[in-house]
């Protein structure tokens, strides 16, 4: 099977390691920069290079394409990966507009291809954990999901923060929040299922951050449930916590480090529940801290499992035949909240 | 001659500027515009152009230009990001040099390139660059990937390419450099004590580069830039701690193939452990430890004879001048 990665950057990394991980894969790299795609090429050992897009789709002809350029480029580069019959996995957000999303959509439908958008933390470890437990019915039904993603984008050195080259998203509407809302939104509609109201306020807290905003809450009303989502670039230390509440288990996961605590209620003497949960939780804790330092170590963050996990489920999938892992109801459930929490911005 | 120096605004740009003066050239300084004042008043003759090589109007900075000389680098970050802020605008600079017919280059890249494992006595322009970027940090492989492509860029189209490769860069006021040895706290582990450090002072360095620019001899060459190699690590040390710099109190000495063969130990445990693609600090890499602490000779002769440059010498360190 032939795949293309098209913009070789900084997410591009990630993709290239974990195709790497699967045979029978010819990879190839593209982008503008001849050196980046070369080096791209060199540093994975991959089958080709390429700063010619159309040329390599029109000569190679790759049955998958991955985008991971930034966001403006995505609508134009999936649909000609479409219409020259590849499958495409695009990174988020997978388009600017809910309309541009919806051509999209379209024209995948009309090609007969897969359209697929990143979600990685849906196959993240600790999520798959608690999806696991929801399934086989011992965490009961989730009332509540809240998202909360901590990220000072206003650090020294960070990509939102460098003046002298603006990054992509302070071009979108809600700035840089607006490359982390597939997150936040892809993790409520997990738990709780596509939204059917919003209440959404945005915020600038650090007058000195380069960012229209910097801080974002939301309160979600969902088919079943309701979520709270929260970016915050001030709230410290970095993280990506998600709480979900169930009628008999809370379970709370870092997805930044994938680690994850469950909270039950034991049977018998339910003054112990709290004592049994502290010395469950603290192995659980210890354990998910140890493993994700190992990661760290191994080169292969916690951060990133999600990813390398859902592009080996997409191969696997193409293989035998089965249907995506992500299915074009639950892109569009994503892009539909997104709209509404950034059609608030209005109202802000 | 019109110059075009990129970086100008960094610890050598700072310096290349005024050299550049003083030998006759007009010089277009490109740099960043900072909210501080870190940049001191520019000398007469530098003409700055406010901008950043990934996004600036480079056929507009280059109109008029009849050499450039590229210092512009990105330092920390990973290795992507490094690549990113320094590969990718060296190729659009070069882009917008084929546009602009300017066909005089001047890179200024690092010892960083060379295969530090291969020679047996010096370290010289004829030594081998490495081939096995895996292994080194990202300010090699980035480094590496300039002089690829501007040795490509140069080749395709014909123009006159220049490279100086600088040894460690200091100055009175930067005086300590990575090669000395390893800093814990208060105390400096000099690996290797009796080894040669290749020194450049800024302005010595700054010079050579200036007389890079309209050498013809220099046409296509390369120079590694050191003033001298007779200062030892523990000495360098001493000077240091004699100076309070970096607060730096204590010297400690330790056998440069006793670093080595816990780098090794240190990286194939790693490998056993976590993998091939395992993250240990660079110092317990075999080959960035050679890269920093081997012992070798660095002769300066080429450029000495070519340019007729005057290297600088480690005295104002020596005397305290700071």
């Amino acid at each position: 099977m032939r795949v293309a990665v098209v913009g070789a950057g900084r997410i591009a990394e990630q993709h290239f390691r974990a195709l790497a991980g699967i045979p029978g894969l010819e990879v190839a790299a593209c982008d503008r920069s001849a050196a980046t795609a070369e080096f791209a090429a060199e540093r994975f050992r991959l089958a080709r290079h390429a700063t010619d897009f159309a040329a390599l789709l029109a000569e190679w002809r790759p049955d998958v394409v991955h985008v991971t350029t930034p966001v403006g480029a995505h609508v134009p580069l999936a649909l000609q990966s479409l219409a020259a019959g590849a499958h495409v996995l695009v990174e988020k957000p997978i388009a600017p507009s809910y309309t541009e999303w919806i051509e999209l959509r379209d024209a995948a439908a009309a090609a007969g291809r897969w359209l697929l958008e990143d979600h990685p933390y849906q196959f993240s470890r600790p999520a798959q954990r608690v999806l696991g437990l929801i399934e086989s019915g011992r965490f009961g039904e989730v009332v509540h999901v809240d998202a909360t993603l901590c990220l000072d984008i206003a650090a020294p050195g960070s990509v939102f923060a460098d003046a002298h080259y603006p990054h992509p998203s302070h071009a979108m509407p809600g700035g840089p929040i607006s490359d982390f809302l597939s997150h936040l939104a892809a993790v409520a509609c997990l738990f709780v299922g596509a939204h059917r109201s919003t209440r959404t306020l945005w915020r600038k807290r650090n007058s000195s951050s380069h960012a229209t905003f910097d801080e974002l809450r939301s309160l979600v009303e969902a088919e079943r449930g309701t979520a709270s989502l929260v970016f915050s670039a001030s709230g410290q230390p970095d993280g990506f916590v998600v709480r979900v509440f169930g009628t008999r288990m809370t379970a709370t996961m870092n997805l930044f480090e994938g680690s994850l605590s469950v909270q039950r209620g034991w049977p018998g003497n339910s003054a112990l529940s709290p004592l049994l949960n502290g010395l469950v939780g603290g192995w659980d804790g210890a354990a998910d801290a140890a493993r994700s330092l190992r990661a760290k170590l191994a080169g292969r963050p916690e951060s990133y499992h999600g990813l390398r996990a859902l592009i080996v489920r997409v191969y696997a999938a193409l293989r035998t035949g089965e249907s995506p892992p992500i299915t074009p109801d639950q892109i569009d459930a994503v892009q539909r909240l997104i709209d509404d929490l950034t059609a608030e911005l209005k109202e802000t | 001659m019109n110059v075009l120096l990129t970086g100008a605004g960094g610890f050598l740009g700072r310096a290349v500027g005024p050299a550049l003066v003083r030998h006759g050239h007009t010089v277009r300084a490109l740099m960043r515009r900072r909210s501080d004042s870190a940049v001191s008043p520019l000398a007469q003759g530098i003409d700055p152009w406010w901008g950043d090589l990934r996004t600036t109007d480079l056929d507009a900075a280059l109109n008029g230009v009849d050499a450039v000389v590229h210092l512009a680098a990105v330092f920390g970050g990973d290795v992507m990001e490094q690549f990113l802020g320094t590969v990718v605008p060296t190729e659009r600079l070069l882009e917008a040099m084929v546009r602009s017919g300017t066909t005089r280059l001047v890179l200024v890249s690092s010892f960083s390139v060379y295969d530090w494992r291969v020679p047996a006595r010096a370290l010289s322009e004829d030594s081998p660059l490495e081939n096995h970027l895996e292994r080194r940090d990202g300010y090699t492989v980035v480094k590496t990937w300039q002089e690829r492509v501007c040795r490509r860029f140069a080749a395709a189209h014909g123009w006159r390419l220049s490279v100086v490769r600088p040894g460690f860069i200091w100055d009175e006021e930067r005086p300590w450099i990575d090669g000395v040895g390893l800093r814990l706290g208060r105390t400096v582990l000099v690996n290797g004590p009796f080894r040669r450090l290749p020194l450049t002072h800024v302005d010595s360095c700054a010079d050579c580069v200036a007389l890079t620019v309209a050498c013809e001899a220099a046409n296509g060459e390369t120079f590694n830039v050191v003033d001298s190699d007779d200062v030892r690590a523990w000495s360098h040390a001493g000077l240091l701690i004699r100076d309070g710099v970096a607060n730096v109190r204590r010297r400690i000495a330790l056998p440069y193939f006793l670093g080595l063969w816990a780098a090794f130990l240190a990286s194939a445990l790693a490998r056993v452990l976590f993998g091939p693609e395992n993250r240990l600090p660079g110092i317990l890499i075999p080959a960035r430890y050679r890269a920093r602490f081997r012992s070798l000779r660095f002769p300066n002769q080429k450029a000495l004879r070519v340019l007729d440059w005057k290297p600088g010498v480690h005295g104002a360190l020596v005397r305290g001048e700071r």
